[in-house]
């Protein structure tokens, strides 16, 4: 498990991670959302060991990362950024890896550039964007790492490479019980891919949660009674928003569906009908909840 | 090992820096080829080859690792400075130690093999061509060498460690390689200038060149432009403690540089310097020089208004221009501006520290009844003579030498007493068991008396009868290295049979060539280049009917060769001399009489009307018959050199010190009545030189 506590980083006067906390569990896909500047790329680079926190805790496992190699050999980073070794192929990138990582399987390395259909004798140098992308995820997965650390992963692949590797990914974490932490400024990327979703602003997680109970625990009822009725009909159902238009009440409801049904139905509605939430939906009420203005947190960025 | 070095990284390093390793080290194999150019050429031209010194040997491999160094040093810690291969590096999972050991162990390991080929080859040459060769010398700057790649990788990954753009990585290790002995240099200068007679190179080891080696090629620029004020300012490459202090010093950075890369932060990349005190040093060290040129201006009572305001101003403006390059901030460079006042602070360090040592050193007391003795110390590692090499070690504790060390080491210190040269170097023994090192102005009169004293001394004594031992190159303009070393074996076994007075005089050959009826006889020199230890010397052998048999082959193998074209040769400088040919020419006769050099060019008149002396001499020696009878003949030299320069007049030159541009030897019977006359003829032709020379002046 990887746990931040009380995570600060900063920049000269600019505190790029301020105070974080989270913890991310073994096993899961884990998607860090937010807009430029949040401190997404920081938090992924302190993860991997690139930066020293200036101020609490960053550990795997219960221990340190920063120039710690042995942590470090369980944990592979793809940046936003790529980099290659200079008039690099990828074999001779496989065998820097291959000697700093211990797991690093050639097998699988193999077997990955014939599924992307890339040749490992060319030089990267000569691949298009999207190519190189893949070439980096190939590495990164090759070396059988415990938390492979995706930044911006998605940018630069067509649809069809990018299912292949949310694909490669959901085998990775099935088969190997492996940690996946994925950035991006976009949600509706994250929102099929991953099982927990974290929103950094200004440093910090201002809402993290697991993406099945984000969404079942959070809907849209729609409801109509013959008589008059406000909001205090609903007394005992948590509802973070609230609507009426006509004689027909919209509200956003937090809680168990099957309960809310239950309670609804009792009061003998004559419309009644229980809505799913779109991620980026869930994401507007339950910041709104939180007092952010969900506009403010990632602004243009939300597809 | 394995603790330092990781395998896979090392080895990606090493194959990175492939190309230029490679590119490098065949560019410093062609420097092989020029100094072994000029030997060959200087043995094929009869001219003599010199047993390499240390500096020779060095210099190309001291550039070369300057260079290699920052190049390869920069290109394997490249990845500190761009975000993205920043990140990385830094994500692979090896010890930052690790790490920095690994780049350092390539860059060093491809310069290492770099100056090992270059080494190898250099001696296989040498020896493959049968020159000279002072192995032990060469191991010595090899071993040294070998540090220089340590001290220069470790300023160049600390420097990179310290910063994260390419243009303060290089000036940082610029200050850190260079200015604190630049500091400690220019500080060792002023108290020279302050105090003529200390020999400040070696009153503080960190004066000393020696000592840290990398940082003293400019040592030769300062003594470039101010020659003679160290000495001979030479760098040893022989001094165990200076290659002992330099390795420690090479560690020292090259730790220094691993701390500072396992604390670097790695998003100092692509950022100008975090550290603010390095950067401070290096605005400093920009802003001082000429504020320190200042300082010696007013330490030489040499004031001048303007000349003080435009060097502040300048030093100043240096001092921002660094800020405002680096940090592109004019916010910065107005905030550093105050702290200008350290390069003050420090200039006015200079002007003080000099005239307190100085005083210090004035008021040390050297008189008779406190010298218990003395001895000459040599000042660098090439000797004029061996004999002067073997004078150095002897301790004089003779009263009238002392006397004279003590009225000369008064007079030294009299201020009123110009003082030109650095004088002879003393080390003096008092009674109080303390030492003084002192340059002291003698006397030609005080010198020979102190020189009598140390030829009675029995360690010297016995020096004085040997014939000078050591590695030995003999060489000749006439002759070519075989026949050098021909003749040099045959008066190494002349000499052994001559008794002690006949040797002495031939040893005096240093010094002056006062053996009377043999004046004109002394028929030529072979210079010997030696070296003992790591101690190098030129000496001379001079050819006399003392060592007859020499003289016999030197006069044969000297007919055969040249003298059929004898008269040609002499009538063509005749020739070329009345044709107004811009030719500088010198003749010599035998090893004493010496013609002065003479500048014949766009003369409006005849040179027997201009130079009746010269050309009365060219006209005895153009009709003397060639001969290879050693007991009739002398040896005469021609050496010209074409000039360019142009002159209004016919005009000697006596002293212009010119290589030639080509040398004639010739053996030519001349009586004894011919050589006398040659004399005078060259006593009057100086009285005329002197009187020529005083209307120039008047």
């Amino acid at each position: 498990m990887i746990t931040a506590s009380n995570l600060t980083k900063r920049f000269g006067d600019f505190y790029a991670l301020n105070r974080l906390n989270c913890a991310i569990p073994e096993g899961c896909i884990y998607g860090l959302v937010g807009s430029n500047g949040a401190g997404k790329s920081t938090l992924l680079r302190l993860i991997s060991g690139i930066y020293r926190p200036d101020g609490g805790s960053i550990t795997v496992d219960g221990q340190k990362i920063f120039d710690e190699p042995d942590v470090k050999s369980r944990l592979v980073f793809v940046p936003d950024e790529l980099y290659f070794l200079p008039r690099a192929n990828m074999k001779r990138m496989a065998n820097l890896y291959a000697n700093v990582y211990p797991r690093f399987s050639f097998e699988k390395f193999e077997q990955l550039t014939r599924l992307f259909n890339l040749n490992p004798n060319q030089n990267i140098a000569t691949f298009s964007k999207g190519m190189k992308r893949q070439a980096a995820t190939i590495l990164a997965l090759s070396c059988s790492a415990d938390y492979i650390l995706f930044d911006e992963t998605f940018d630069g692949l067509d649809p069809v490479m990018r299912n292949l590797v949310k694909t490669l990914l959901y085998d990775d974490v099935l088969d190997r019980k492996a940690t996946a932490v994925i950035t991006s400024h976009s949600l509706r990327e994250l929102e099929d891919t991953c099982d927990q979703l974290a929103l950094l602003h200004k440093g910090g997680i201002i809402f993290e949660s697991d993406i099945g109970n984000l969404k079942t625990s959070l809907f849209k009822v729609q409801v109509a009674f013959s008589e008059e009725y406000d909001k205090t009909k609903f007394a005992g159902i948590t509802i973070l928003s609230y609507s009426k238009h006509g004689s027909v009440a919209s509200l956003i409801v937090r809680g168990d569906r099957d309960e809310t049904t239950a309670k609804i139905n009792a009061m003998q509605p004559v419309l009644f009908e229980i809505l799913p939430l779109s991620l980026e939906e869930v994401f507007v009420f339950e910041m709104d909840a939180l007092g952010y203005e969900f506009t403010e947190v990632l602004k243009e960025e939300v597809n | 090992m394995k603790r330092f070095i990781h395998r896979g990284y090392f080895l990606e390093i090493f194959t990175q820096l492939r190309t230029a390793g490679i590119v490098m080290a065949s560019i410093l194999m062609l420097f092989n080829v020029a100094p072994l150019f000029t030997n060959i050429t200087a043995l094929l031209s009869h001219q003599l080859p010199a047993i390499p010194s240390s500096t020779s040997l060095a210099i190309y491999m001291i550039l070369y690792i300057y260079v290699a160094g920052l190049v390869l040093t920069f290109m394997s810690y490249n990845w500190l400075n761009h975000r993205s291969t920043s990140d990385f590096y830094h994500a692979l999972p090896i010890k930052r130690s690790r790490i920095y050991w690994s780049s350092f162990l390539a860059v060093t390991l491809w310069i290492v093999i770099a100056i090992t080929g270059y080494a190898i080859v250099h001696a296989l040459l040498y020896l493959l061509t049968g020159m000279p060769f002072n192995y032990l010398n060469y191991l010595c700057v090899y071993l040294n060498m070998l540090i220089g790649v340590i001290q220069v990788v470790g300023v160049i990954s600390l420097a990179c460690a310290l910063s994260g753009t390419r243009f303060v990585n290089l000036f940082s290790a610029i200050v850190i390689l260079l200015v604190p002995r630049a500091l400690l240099l220019v500080l060792a200068l002023f108290v020279k200038i302050e105090a003529a007679y200390l020999p400040v190179l070696r009153m503080f080891f960190l004066f000393d060149p020696s000592y840290n080696i990398f940082a003293t090629p400019y040592m030769s620029l300062l003594s470039g432009v101010i020659p003679g004020l160290f000495g001979s300012g030479a760098v040893s490459y022989t001094k165990p403690l200076a290659m002992l202090y330099s390795l420690a010093h090479a560690c020292l950075l090259a730790f220094l540089g691993c701390i500072a890369f396992k604390v670097r932060a790695s998003e100092a990349a692509g950022i100008p310097m975090r550290n603010r005190i390095i950067h401070g040093a290096i605005r400093t060290a920009f802003g001082l020089p000429l504020l320190l040129i200042l300082v010696l201006m007013l330490s030489q009572e040499y004031f001048l208004v303007s000349a003080t305001v435009v060097l502040v101003l300048f030093a100043f403006a240096f001092y921002c221009l660094y800020e405002l390059i680096s940090t592109k901030s004019a916010k910065r460079m107005l905030l550093s501006m105050p702290l200008f006042m350290i390069c003050v602070g420090i200039a006015a360090l200079y002007l003080f520290i000099p005239k307190l040592i100085d005083k210090a050193a004035a008021s040390v007391k050297a008189n008779s009844d406190n010298i218990v003795s003395f001895s000459l110390v040599g000042d660098g590692e090439t000797f004029n003579s061996y004999n002067d090499m073997c004078e150095t070690s002897v301790e004089i504790d003779d009263a009238r030498c002392i006397n004279i060390i003590s009225r000369a080491y008064r007079r030294t210190l009299d201020p009123a007493n110009d003082v030109y040269g650095s004088g002879t170097l003393v080390r003096i023994r008092r009674n109080n068991g303390r030492d003084i090192l002192r340059y002291l102005q003698l006397t030609s009169g005080e010198e020979e008396t102190i020189e009598n004293a140390i030829e009675k001394t029995e360690p010297f004594s016995a020096v004085a009868r040997e014939f000078p031992k050591g590695l030995k190159y003999y060489g000749a303009t006439s002759l070519n290295a075989f026949e050098a070393r021909e003749i040099a074996n045959l008066f190494k076994e002349e000499y052994e049979t001559l008794n002690e007075n006949e040797r002495k005089m031939l040893k005096d050959w240093d010094r002056s060539l006062t053996y009377s009826s043999h004046l004109y006889r002394s028929y030529y020199t072979l210079t010997i280049r030696g070296a003992r230890g790591t101690v190098n010397y030129t000496d001379r052998i001079v050819i006399t009917d003392l060592t007859p048999k020499t003289a016999q082959r030197y006069a044969e193998i000297l007919f055969a060769k040249y003298n059929e074209h004898s008269k040609d040769e002499i009538t063509e400088y005749i020739s070329r001399m009345e044709n107004k040919d811009g030719i500088l020419t010198n003749i010599r006769i035998g090893d004493h009489l010496s013609m002065p050099t003479m500048l014949i060019y766009d003369q409006p008149r005849p040179l027997k009307d201009t130079n009746p002396e010269y050309y009365e001499i060219l006209e005895i020696l153009l009709h003397a018959e060639p001969t290879a009878n050693a007991a009739e003949g002398a040896t005469v030299t021609f050496g010209d050199t074409v000039i360019s320069s142009f002159y209004d007049d016919a005009m000697i030159l006596p002293y212009l010190n010119m290589l030639p541009d080509r040398q004639t030897c010739l053996f030519l019977k001349l009586s004894d009545e011919d050589l006398q006359h040659i004399e005078e003829l060259l006593e009057r032709h100086q009285q005329r030189y002197q009187a020529y020379l005083n209307d120039r002046t008047y």
